[in-house]
């Protein structure tokens, strides 16, 4: 399972300890629908260039 | 007010990622700043902050501008947006808004879930509006504000 962290808590704590618990990308509110996809591709969770 | 509370200009900065990403990605539906307006029914999503500085960010707007909001947010026809989505994303609003607010405080800061009520706008006892980011979203009424306690300011943290 990939876990993707989204939320408004951008300290770069925060950012550390959700990435030590588990989680394998961490996107900060408000995102681009294209910034999404683009993090997503790379975890191989959408095609790459999908934005496109 | 301390020079570690956020800004009207902060709160504009904020309203232009969130329009930027959600309300107006391809840049033709802009928030129109001016003069402050009480719609005639108002939908007002809150969260409350506490810890290092108490007070409250709240958006409010017209019934019709949170449909709006609703529709674009979750990519659906207006005539499509339901009462429980108008809430869900006028929550959202006021939670992605609090939340960046938050991060310009001190550490020892914390963010309430979103309160959302329908057809009134939310009231604020023992604290003074401190900055509004008022206009209008396609016409309608719109306005983001931050509340602050009377007795509270920021503590260092």
């Amino acid at each position: 399972m990939t876990l993707v962290m989204v939320t408004t808590e951008s300290e770069q704590s925060h950012i550390v300890r959700a990435l030590a618990a588990g989680a394998h990308e961490y996107v900060i509110k408000p995102f681009t629908s294209e910034a999404m996809i683009e993090k997503l591709a790379l975890l191989g969770l959408v095609p790459t260039g999908a934005n496109s | 007010m301390s020079e570690n509370t956020p800004t009207i200009d902060d709160l504009r900065e904020i309203a232009d990622q969130v329009w930027s990403a959600y309300l107006d990605p391809e840049g033709v539906r802009p928030f129109e700043l001016g003069e402050p307006k009480q719609p005639a029914t108002a939908v007002s999503a809150s969260v409350s902050l506490t810890g290092a500085w108490h007070g409250h960010v709240v958006v409010t707007c017209s019934s019709e501008a949170a449909r709006h909001a609703a529709a674009a947010f979750l990519a659906m026809g207006t005539e499509e947006v339901g009462d429980e989505d108008i809430t869900d994303v006028m929550g959202e609003l006021a939670n992605i808004v609090g939340g960046n607010v938050k991060s310009m405080l001190p550490p020892a800061t914390l963010v309430s879930l979103p309160h959302v009520v329908n057809g009134a706008s939310n009231r604020f006892p023992t604290t003074r509006q401190i900055c509004e980011l008022a206009g209008t979203w396609l016409d309608e009424p719109f306005s983001i504000s931050m509340w602050q306690g009377r007795d509270a300011g920021v503590v260092a943290a």
